[in-house]
């Protein structure tokens, strides 16, 4: 099946983007990747009327570290960050190891980290990753640039805080967590996740969790967070009782609406995820 | 029934079947079918109704049948509306990424019972549509589940339960309007082989 006409403008400057997607209205998309736009359209799921090719905009394919925070430009690739983890530095290791999970090697060579949370899908990689890290989504419009906390971004199935008219520019995450993992489970390699999970912690010096964050993909229409769990690790020893303990109320509070079989198989999951994501995290970067 | 769902029209009536249009959007994708809808069954006085639904996708091969079962079970604070939904969809779309469809049909019936309920509130303009996303975002998961009652009565049925789902959405709006009013909703998808394969695919 082909998709629908569309018609196609490229642009070479965010600015002549921005004027673009203005003036041509909500029924304009930008492409990036196309790695989940073009199937979309291809099976008419999605009819946009025009298209604006922001692929080659080098502006926003950084990778970079000011200070402690790390900056991903939106056009950045998700192959980009997989090989980068001397650009993101000590304490974003989870970043490039994670990439791997995402589609096979051309997808990742073409999608983009902004394109990936632009779409929106609850269980991308970069979108839980955004969630448990506290990014913020930095989106630019005619006007300016606006902040928005990742926790604020998504606001649905495939969908966003974004406006038609604007931009997502650059990901910022504030500060090294170099304890943290995504764990996730597909049916086949290179499919999205059935559930993923995505954890950060701190350890006091007395190896107890601090700023803990744990954030499920694949459970809900948006990537979600589990509060009650994230509160009782708070100042609890990172070992393994108090991760399975954590791990059993993210099941019991998440998995509560499903019934089914497939409902008991995501709350298995979220809990065995979640007690592995959680290990891993607390011993640190693998050597 | 049409003014409950939002996209949704009705064209016409012969005896007691309805042709309509209905279109759907989740994020950048955009549905639209064209098809009829019958009550099998229409009890005023036990507030139950079941409804058959067909329809085919304006462009394209696909299809949809449900059928869709509403009661009202009365409760001491408030009436609790219980939707049990068979969904079976068909074509091209019902293989894509992961049962798109599967989600936009929960959204779609999520929609519908929030409207139901503002109707039944007796809301007669229709809330504003961040009313129903309010607190948007990644919600963390404390919402209270909306009554034992709505899994209880309907649960057999339901091969999958977005109780939990629904419950987040509506809960806020619940409140917002102050009306003792629950509102569950369970939603039983039986997409069958086609959607299950579905989950392999792109997203
Ligand atoms: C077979 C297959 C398997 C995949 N598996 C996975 C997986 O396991 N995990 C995963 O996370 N992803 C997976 N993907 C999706 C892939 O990661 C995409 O690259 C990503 O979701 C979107 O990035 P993109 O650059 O390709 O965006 P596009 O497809 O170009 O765009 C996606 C959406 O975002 C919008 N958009 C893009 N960039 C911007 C921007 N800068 N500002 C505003 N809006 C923007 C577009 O308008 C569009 O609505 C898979 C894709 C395929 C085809």
């Amino acid at each position: 099946m082909k998709p629908a006409p569309f018609a196609y403008h490229r642009v070479h400057s965010v600015e002549a983007a921005l004027e673009r997607l203005h003036e041509l209205g909500e029924e304009a998309k930008p492409i990036a990747g196309g790695q989940s736009l073009a199937p979309l359209m291809a099976f008419r799921l999605a009819r946009p009327t025009a298209l604006v090719d922001i692929s080659r905009l080098a502006e926003l394919a950084h990778l970079a570290r000011v200070g402690d925070e790390l900056r991903v430009g939106a056009l950045t690739r998700h192959a980009t960050v997989e090989s980068g983890a001397a650009q993101c530095g000590e304490g974003f290791e989870v970043l490039s190891r994670s990439a791997r999970f995402i589609g096979h090697g051309p997808i990742r060579r073409r999608g983009t980290f902004g394109g990936s949370l632009a779409h929106g899908d609850p269980s991308a990689e970069w979108c839980l990753l955004a969630l448990a890290l506290d990014a913020v989504v930095i989106a630019r419009d005619r006007a300016g640039e606006r902040a928005i906390d990742a926790g604020d971004f998504f606001t649905g199935y495939f969908s966003t805080a974004l406006a038609p008219d604007e931009l997502l520019v650059e990901v910022r995450f504030p500060r090294p967590r170099p304890h943290s993992s995504l764990k996730e489970f597909s049916r086949r390699r290179g499919d999205f996740a059935l559930v993923g999970v995505a954890v950060a912690l701190d350890l006091d010096r007395a190896g107890r969790c601090e700023d803990v964050r744990i954030a499920f993909g694949g459970v809900d229409d948006v990537p979600v967070r589990v509060a009650a769990a994230e509160r009782l690790l708070e100042g609890e020893p990172a070992e393994a009782d108090a991760f399975r303990a954590a791990a059993e109320l993210c099941g019991a509070e998440l998995g509560r609406g499903l019934g089914d079989e497939d409902g008991r198989l995501k709350r298995r999951l979220m809990v065995e995820l979640s007690v592995e994501a959680l290990g891993e995290a607390s011993a640190g970067v693998p050597g | 029934m049409a003014p409950c769902l939002p996209g949704a029209s009705i064209e016409g009536k012969d005896g007691d079947v309805y042709t309509g249009a209905m279109r759907t959007k989740v994020g950048p994708i955009v549905a639209s079918y064209r098809g009829t809808l019958k009550f099998d069954e229409l009890d005023k006085e036990k507030r139950r109704a079941v409804i058959s639904a067909r329809a085919e996708e304006v462009s394209g091969q696909g299809g949809a049948e449900a059928q869709i079962v509403t009661s009202v079970i009365e409760g001491e604070d408030g009436s609790l509306v219980v939707i049990e939904t068979d969904v079976q969809i068909r074509g091209r779309v019902a293989q894509f990424g992961r049962g798109a469809l599967e989600k936009i049909s929960q959204k779609m019936f999520a929609d519908f019972a929030k409207n139901l309920e503002r109707q039944l509130s007796g809301e007669s303009e229709a809330a504003p549509e961040e009313a129903a996303r309010e607190g948007g975002g990644a919600r963390e998961a404390t919402a209270a589940p909306p009554s034992p009652t709505a899994a209880d009565g309907t649960a057999e049925q339901a091969s999958l339960d977005v109780l939990g789902l629904v419950g987040e959405q509506i809960g806020p709006l619940a409140r917002r309007v102050g009306a003792p009013l629950l509102v569950g909703l369970v939603v039983g998808f039986v997409v069958g082989r086609s959607g299950r394969r579905g989950e392999r695919g792109p997203g």
